[in-house]
């Protein structure tokens, strides 16, 4: 019934009107405690239809959440009045790079899927977290932890005969220890998200993570800060993510090119080292950041964003492939039936190297060892800043004493031109919370541990 | 008379009680939003979206449950109301979750302008080409990246099983600018303006595209930074981000968990006598005002810090009634998320120089537009680079600083104020605002 209204968009467009038309019913269930309180036992039930037209030259995008043939008639109508009255004074008219359409169902719910289990269940291991972390020591002095599952069913059509069907579900589960002694106030935290199942709590036991969140803060307690300047730093699998994702994906994203980033005029160039192959793709369905079929209808290649250091290609829309005269990626995305989609990321990650952990250390008389991405902020200009909340100091090739409130600066093209070890131990670890951009997206990002220099700042270092 | 939302929610309450919730608030909201949206200096889409909604949330021995559904259909909301009761039925007890009593509500005016709400497609058209218009003639080289606005009106109604019954209508026209100025190879940083009108006769997209051109046209031809030691004047805009932190540490969910630095504070000294942070959700023709809370309880003028003296958490009805108070009007959010504590526009008063007298003051230092850091709640402690830094030497603005980051602590920042501006701005969200002045601290370290 609901593929009929999806349906009944695409056919009763008026003629030269494309149409992409998308139901997206998302559940999305949260359970977090804070010291022992049950702040939020939440689930949040959104489901609808986006229709998004391009008459003469411009877009034009309604949404309605009532499933009735009235209500998708009158988005479609009210999608065409929009672009229509755009068209009006839009100068440089909005075209389509041409795509194979795709048909098919599409599924990751994983081994275990969450249907299969209570929100009673959820609960339990957010209580369960919480006491282990706040019995853990003494020092221990306060406790936050979340799990969510975002669970997503969508019916995607378009003008060009794409019809396909997807179903995945995104659990997470985030941990956080305060350790606290005189004045000093240090967090130990992990978090962890996937596309799949339940068995996300059995390939990441909430206790093992809740002991190391908490052994990681009351550590941190009598950590060092980190000698500031530059420095050798070999970072682990979510740090190459996030700087895979925040400094440079950003600046590739096509819309964001065609305004002026970093990355503009730079496809044929040198921009990192050969090490350096970075890809952004939805092929994973493990990842976070997994599509099969962006919400415009369009496969979701692998795209291969900097080969061996030279860069190759942005992340495409219709529109921005057409301005480029290139194929489109499937990079666009909405969060919701409610909103437009963008071009966004996927999952981001630096391909393998050949080396192994203690190679990609070797040879390091002092530097750091970034393990856990924190909080941070990229520029147009590619400059990031980035906490590592999890950090050690590696000394003559071996991993030392773990050092507290470091943070990585500079340029991310620097820093990637700088990268002179990639090992093999690739995996993708960003999966926890959202890439923003005016709305969410669930993205992941990761790479193999991968050496570098950058600025390394700490304790007002 | 009741509206046809309101009118919609009793039947539910009354079918709620009968599946074992021992106390039920329904709160319904019907939105409707037009939108222009930019990219790339060019009109990119328009958009229509209508959205009705219900958060439901119930208590069940004391135990709550929260669910919502974005429809009024009563099938969808009685499996909502379903979910919430088993979801409850699940957690922990806590011995203060009860529902807000009824409290005397006042209505805020100027919150709903007929002629806002009304305005079509094809005039908003003309708004949006009026402001990339305004922008790329204040000065060619600026690229407006994400840039939208959008008409909204917003209907809400709330019920619940303690009596609790409210309802209110406001229309507002919201716009975000988002880009930055590139000239050859230099390519400044990004930066934003983000304003609401509850009244059509409030636009000024002249005074909008000025403001915005100003912020990202000065990120360009930034120059390395060198150490820096000296006072800074903090924006408005930097300061709001930063007090973001004494919102969360003012409110009582976070003071009585002990993870604040206002805990037991209550009636210190914790800033410069001259600095006053009031929160009203009352003020007329403000998009943070409404009538009433996500409780259904009315906001008032609250005074957070008065003469530098911290006078008022923000409580919500749960922590309110955990030292029996009564609640502050601080419950906020949209019908999809159970209420949480926040405030509604913050303000403090205008100080008595002008910026230009703040900086002619300064031999050596910085002004401070944008701060991207996160302070600390408990600590305080924020470190983070500053955008579109301005070095002021000899009582003057030199030029732009890049690669220089900033390390204070925002409870110290608010005991080190040395100036207040007599110029204030504004950030309006759709359910917040800021309206503060320029300050000069003491205190703040750079490094490079």
């Amino acid at each position: 019934m609901i593929r009929d209204l999806v349906r009944r968009a695409i056919e009763k467009s008026p003629e030269g009107v494309h149409v992409e038309a998308r139901y997206h019913h998302h559940r999305n269930t949260q359970i977090r405690m804070d010291k022992g309180r049950l702040e939020r036992a939440n689930v949040d039930d959104f489901a609808g239809i986006g229709v998004r037209v391009l008459a003469d030259g411009a877009w034009g995008y309604a949404s309605t959440s009532k499933l009735d043939r009235n209500a998708v008639d009158a988005a479609l109508s009210d999608a065409v009045t929009a672009a229509k009255i755009l068209a009006k004074t839009k100068k440089d008219k909005i075209e389509l790079a041409p795509i194979k359409p795709v048909t098919g169902t599409f599924e990751s719910m994983g081994k275990d899927s969450f249907e299969n289990h209570s929100v009673e269940e959820a609960v339990n291991i957010v209580k369960e977290t919480d006491a282990r972390v706040r019995g853990f020591d003494k020092r221990i002095s306060g406790c936050l932890s979340w799990v969510s599952e975002g669970r997503s069913h969508k019916i995607i059509m378009n003008s060009d005969g794409s019809d396909v069907e997807v179903r995945d579900s995104r659990p997470m589960l985030f941990i956080r220890a305060i350790a606290a002694e005189g004045s000093k106030i240090v967090p130990g935290a992990k978090g962890v998200g996937t596309t799949g199942g339940w068995e996300i709590f059995k390939n990441n036991p909430p206790l093992e993570m809740a002991d190391y969140v908490s052994n990681l803060a009351v550590k941190l307690l009598a950590a060092p800060f980190p000698k500031g300047g530059k420095q050798t730093i070999v970072m682990e699998p979510g740090v190459v993510g996030l700087i895979a994702h925040e400094a440079i994906g950003h600046t590739v994203e096509a819309d964001f090119v065609m305004s002026g980033s970093a990355a503009k005029g730079k496809i044929g160039k040198k921009v990192a080292s050969d090490r350096v192959t970075l890809v952004d793709s939805g092929e994973q369905d493990f990842g976070a950041g997994w599509i099969p079929v962006d919400d415009a209808g369009v496969e979701a290649k692998k795209t291969v964003i900097i080969e061996k250091g030279t860069m190759k290609s942005y992340l495409h829309s219709r529109h921005s492939a057409h301005h480029f005269g290139v194929e489109p990626t499937g990079s666009e995305r909405a969060f919701e039936y409610d909103v437009e989609p963008l071009i966004r990321m996927r999952n981001t990650y630096l391909e393998p190297g050949d080396l192994s952990h203690e190679e990609v250390l070797e040879g390091i008389d002092f530097g750091y060892l970034c393990v856990e991405p924190g909080g941070g902020q990229a520029d147009s200009t590619a400059e990031f800043m980035f906490q590592i909340p999890e950090a050690y100091e590696i000394v003559d090739g071996e991993v030392g004493q773990p050092v507290r409130d470091l943070a990585v600066t500079g340029n991310a093209y620097d820093v990637l031109m700088s990268v002179d070890a990639v090992g093999e131990n690739w995996k993708l670890s960003m999966g926890a919370g959202y890439c923003g951009k005016g709305q969410l997206a669930k993205v992941d990002g990761g790479g193999g541990s991968t050496r570098a220099k950058a600025l390394v700042s700490g304790g007002g270092s | 008379m009741n509206s046809e939302l309101l009118d919609m929610l009793q039947p539910i309450i009354d079918k709620a009680s009968k599946t074992g919730a021992d106390e039920i608030e329904l709160y319904a909201q019907s939105r409707k939003e037009k939108g222009i949206n930019i990219e790339s200096n060019s009109l990119k889409s328009a958009t229509s979206t209508i959205l009705d909604g219900i958060g439901i949330r119930v208590l069940v021995d004391k135990s709550i449950g929260f669910t919502s559904v974005n429809s009024l259909l009563p099938e969808r909301v009685e499996e909502g109301i379903n979910t919430a009761v088993s979801i409850a039925r699940g957690t922990p007890s806590v011995s203060h979750y009860t529902l807000a009593e009824p409290q005397a509500i006042s209505k805020v005016r100027g919150l709903y302008d007929k002629a806002l709400e009304g305005l079509s497609m094809d005039e908003l058209l003309e708004y949006a080409s009026n402001l990339l218009e305004e922008v790329r003639g204040f000065d060619e080289r600026i690229s407006m990246d994400s840039t939208s606005l959008s008409v909204n009106s917003v209907e809400s109604a709330i019920l619940s099983s303690k009596g609790i019954e409210a309802e209110e209508k406001k229309a507002f026209l919201q716009f975000f600018l988002f880009g930055m100025a590139i000239d050859g190879e230099d390519i400044g940083s990004f930066d934003y303006v983000v304003d609401a009108v509850t009244s059509k006769k409030k636009l000024d997209f002249k005074q909008t595209a000025k403001d915005f051109g100003e912020r990202v046209v000065r990120n360009l031809g930034a120059k390395k930074a060198e150490a820096l030691t000296g006072p800074a004047i903090v924006s408005p805009e930097a300061l709001a981000d930063l007090l973001n932190a004494l919102v969360l540490a003012a409110s009582a969910s976070r003071i009585q968990d002990g993870a604040s630095y206002l805990a037991d504070r209550l009636g210190e000294q914790i800033a410069a006598p001259e600095l006053s942070i009031i929160d009203d959700g009352t003020k007329e023709n403000e998009t943070g005002s409404a009538s009433f809370d996500r409780e259904g309880i009315p906001h008032r003028l609250h005074k957070i810090i008065d003469d530098g003296i911290f006078k008022g958490i923000l409580y919500d009805a749960f922590t309110a009634n955990k030292e029996s108070l009564t609640s502050t009007g601080h419950a906020r959010g949209t019908f999809r998320q159970a209420p949480t504590i926040s405030s509604t526009n913050l303000e403090i008063p205008a100080g008595s120089q002008s910026v230009e007298e703040m900086i002619g003051s300064i031999e050596k230092g910085m002004l401070i537009p944008r701060i991207s850091a996160f302070p600390d709640p408990v600590s305080g402690v924020f470190a983070g680079p500053v955008k579109g830094g301005q070095l002021i030497e000899g009582g003057e603005i030199k030029h732009t600083l890049k690669e220089i980051q900033v390390t204070g602590n925002i409870f110290e920042v608010l005991k080190n104020i040395t100036a207040m501006s007599k110029e204030r701005s504004a950030t309006r969200f759709d359910r917040q605002t800021s309206l503060f002045p320029y300050v000069q601290v003491d205190g703040l370290s750079f490094s490079v």
